[in-house]
């Protein structure tokens, strides 16, 4: 019964950790795809418009190295602890355009042009929290103990 | 200790993000890096008008009526409604036809209209319930520019008797029509004949006359007295003219070689706002941009401030002949085109 439980949490664990790869694969994607257009929309950005040539790299290969590091079982810690921290860096630079800038940029492209800024809001707030359940909940799964139950054996 | 990692990451991420965002503000405020800040949704374009000929200019706005003049033929003045966009012509008619006529110029300002050329000299004045001028004064003194101050007082640009370098002055009427001039408004840096080359505006909101600079990023503020406020900057970097101007002795002429890089293109004023069309693209505007929009910085009269910019979208083939602000109207001619914008952004209007 409770091999059963920690089994069904293992599953959403694991589908709540590939819906933040695919997000961030995605994200990372359609910005190096239509490189042009977000050069020039972070160029408008009232807080990124200064420091555009490095943001327009950090942004995207950072998004990709954390979705590799969530992908890798043994740096899935390291993954959502920076996924969490890149979520609540971008979580933050919508909350300061939208309440303290002087006007409110064009929105990003792909998927997020769709959404409106404060749809946008809510989708991140909401990752975030989902970042902060996985943190808590991956080290008690059955996966993790199962992993180093089975890397231990293998040591030995 | 995952707690507290988390904590950290949490706060970390907030303070970058913010500390990112302040920078941002300095280096746009205060080093004028050139980097447009282009609001979304500004301008609404309203209305298109062909005008079938390239040669029109916008020679003054109310809010009912655009007055445009017409280069090629100088004493054609064409109204348009802003209610129902027709088109009605009429013809000027001078008391004094019979002259060389050079470089006739109109400018509207209802109830009076005004009608100079600064190459005979001679400056008319009239209603524009008759179209019919009469001379107000001629042969004061020679002038390139010219603007109305209000009915009786202009403010001019004229070349220097002593050094031949262009100067502003005042022309207005004190008895009879009288010139006065200023040397130290206009700053030299290569001959003080083609650098200093710029428009000049009068400013009816601030009671202030503007000139604005073509080449350099730089337009001065002063009063009907000739008396500076202050000099302001564009966003754009050139701060120094890049003209090369040859001297030739034999002929006693000057020329201006090559094409120099025009940093204020069209240029108006209302309100207490100044509007700079130019052509240089800031960072990170995509180079085709001109093919479609004229760009449009603003800047505020009172403080000197850089606003913000709008690109005013239209076929943009033909060059641009000028702009025009008007309340919560911006018109513009390109070609042959008259484009009417509203202004939507409550930017304007506190």
């Amino acid at each position: 019964m409770i091999l059963k439980r920690l089994i069904r949490k293992e599953v959403l664990i694991e589908l709540l950790i590939s819906l933040c790869i695919i997000l961030f694969v995605y994200a990372a994607i359609s910005k190096l795809l239509d490189f042009e257009t977000f050069k020039a929309q972070i160029g408008q950005s009232p807080v990124l418009s200064s420091f555009t040539d490095w943001i327009v790299w950090i942004v995207p290969i950072s998004e990709l190295v954390v979705a590799v590091l969530l992908i890798v079982p043994n740096y899935r810690l390291i993954g959502l602890i920076s996924f969490y921290s890149i979520m609540v860096m971008f979580t933050t630079y919508i909350i300061v355009i939208l309440k303290f800038s002087d006007f409110i940029p064009c929105s990003c492209g792909g998927l997020l042009e769709s959404l409106g800024w404060n749809q946008h809001l809510i989708m991140n707030v909401l990752f975030c929290l989902l970042a902060l359940y996985l943190l808590f909940n991956l080290k008690n799964t059955a996966s993790n103990n199962i992993n180093n139950r089975y890397n231990q054996q293998k040591i030995k | 200790m995952l707690r507290n990692i988390t904590m950290i990451c949490s706060f970390l991420g907030v303070g970058i993000v913010i500390v990112l965002f302040m920078a941002s503000e300095n280096n746009i405020q205060r080093n004028n890096a050139f980097i447009r800040r282009i609001p979304p949704h500004i301008v609404k374009q309203l209305k298109s008008i062909d005008l079938k000929f390239n040669s029109y200019y916008i020679a003054g706005m109310t809010d009912q009526t655009i007055y445009l003049g017409n280069s090629t033929a100088p004493l054609l003045i064409t109204e348009i409604s802003l209610r129902t966009y027709q088109l009605k012509t009429h013809q000027i008619v001078l008391d004094q036809m019979n002259l060389p006529f050079r470089s006739v110029r109109i400018e509207v300002k209802p109830p009076y209209f005004f009608v100079a050329d600064g190459s005979i000299p001679i400056l008319f004045r009239g209603y524009i319930t008759d179209w019919q001028a009469k001379t107000l004064s001629k042969n004061t003194a020679y002038f390139s520019l010219w603007t109305v101050i209000d009915s009786t007082s202009f403010g001019i640009r004229a070349l220097s008797s002593t050094n031949q370098e262009q100067i502003l002055g005042k022309l207005y009427k004190n008895h009879s029509y009288k010139v006065k001039f200023s040397t130290n408004l206009l700053k030299k840096q290569v001959d003080g004949y083609f650098d200093v080359d710029g428009q000049l505006l009068w400013n009816t909101n601030l009671q202030r006359l503007i000139y604005v600079y073509y080449y350099r990023n730089e337009y001065i503020v002063f009063n009907s007295e000739l008396q500076l406020d202050f000099k302001g900057n564009t966003i754009d970097t050139i701060q120094s003219v890049s003209l090369k101007i040859a001297d030739l002795k034999k002929t006693n002429q000057k020329k201006l070689l090559g094409n120099p890089i025009v940093v204020n293109k069209m240029v108006t004023t209302n309100d207490e706002f100044l509007f700079i069309n130019s052509e240089r693209l800031g960072r990170y505007e995509p180079k085709d941009l001109l093919k479609k929009a004229s760009i449009i910085d603003v800047y505020n009269l009172k403080n000197a401030n850089y606003v913000f910019s709008f690109y005013a979208f239209g076929e943009i083939g033909a060059k641009g002949k000028s702009i025009k602000a008007n309340n919560d109207l911006f018109v513009m001619i390109i070609g042959n085109l008259l484009y009417i914008y509203k202004l939507q952004n409550n930017y304007f209007h506190k």
